[in-house]
């Protein structure tokens, strides 16, 4: 594996956040971002919206294989050079069910947690329609 | 010779062959450590392993030249011993201290070498495509 495309909600400031923390970190496999709504995520994976991508987090390796919800974010950490131990650490039988917890309990109040967090919600149409997302 | 001048002797004479005795040690069994920390490479690991021990040799003798001096010079042998087991003593505690160093050094770039190579830890939640990338 060589590359993975994480396909994130472009219109969550907490995501977009995450987003640019991932793409600051060192890492062993390229990460590539694409809010699920853009046109270039559906062509990457046309089968995108059967995985649910307004639930969770998606991500799909060069090779096909996808992986969703907390199964996403520990690949993410898996690419990372400085936290690959980790997301071996958090795969483990004993901390994965409070990995998945977590990521689902961010993933359905992420809206509200921006709001808290950034308080703005909805500023980036072009990273939602056009192609400016594709910078790494 | 006055009793001081013995005691710095033999307190050179003990920490030096300490000294040289871990060096040695950790260089002899460190290198085959150190192969697997880098994937195989034995010139780098081989270069690695000679670094760390000047290192090594560099922070103990001198530790061991700056603590030569003594505050209160000893009078007779039981002062020369009892003086001697206490510098020896700390010497011993720094060596250890250095080898634990080591070890931790060692075992963190052994950790991040075998990182590198290690497998996704769970297969894909599910299979589509494989993406095509943008031209």
């Amino acid at each position: 594996m060589k590359r993975f495309y994480v396909f994130y909600d472009g219109e969550c400031a907490l995501c977009r956040r995450c987003r640019e923390w991932l793409a600051s970190q060192p890492a062993y496999i390229e990460l590539v971002f694409h809010p699920f709504q853009s046109d270039e995520a559906r062509r990457l994976c046309p089968e995108l919206p059967r995985f649910q991508p307004s639930e969770q987090l998606i991500v799909l390796s060069d090779e096909g294989g996808v992986y969703a919800g907390e199964a996403a974010w520990l690949m993410c950490l898996y690419a990372l050079r400085e936290y690959r131990g980790w997301s071996e650490k958090l795969s483990a039988p004993a901390l994965r069910p409070l990995a998945q917890r977590i990521c689902l309990l961010v993933s359905h109040n992420r809206l509200t947690l921006s709001k808290a967090l950034f308080n703005q919600l909805r500023h980036i149409q072009n990273e939602t329609t056009g192609n400016t997302c594709v910078r790494v | 010779m006055n009793p001081t001048v013995w005691l710095y002797l033999i307190y050179l004479g003990i920490s030096i062959l300490l000294t040289v005795w871990v060096a040695q040690t950790l260089h002899k069994n460190g290198r085959i450590f150190l192969v697997d920390c880098f994937g195989g490479n034995e010139p780098m690991a081989d270069s690695v392993n000679h670094l760390l021990v000047v290192g090594f040799y560099l922070i103990n003798f001198g530790y061991v030249t700056l603590a030569l001096k003594t505050d209160e010079p000893p009078a007779d042998t039981q002062q020369i011993i009892e003086n001697l087991s206490s510098k020896i003593g700390i010497v011993l505690l720094v060596l250890g201290g250095m080898h634990f160093l080591n070890l931790f050094i060692f075992s963190k770039m052994r950790k991040r070498g075998l990182e590198q190579h290690m497998p996704p830890p769970f297969p894909p939640t599910a299979y589509t495509m494989p993406p095509v990338p943008q031209e």
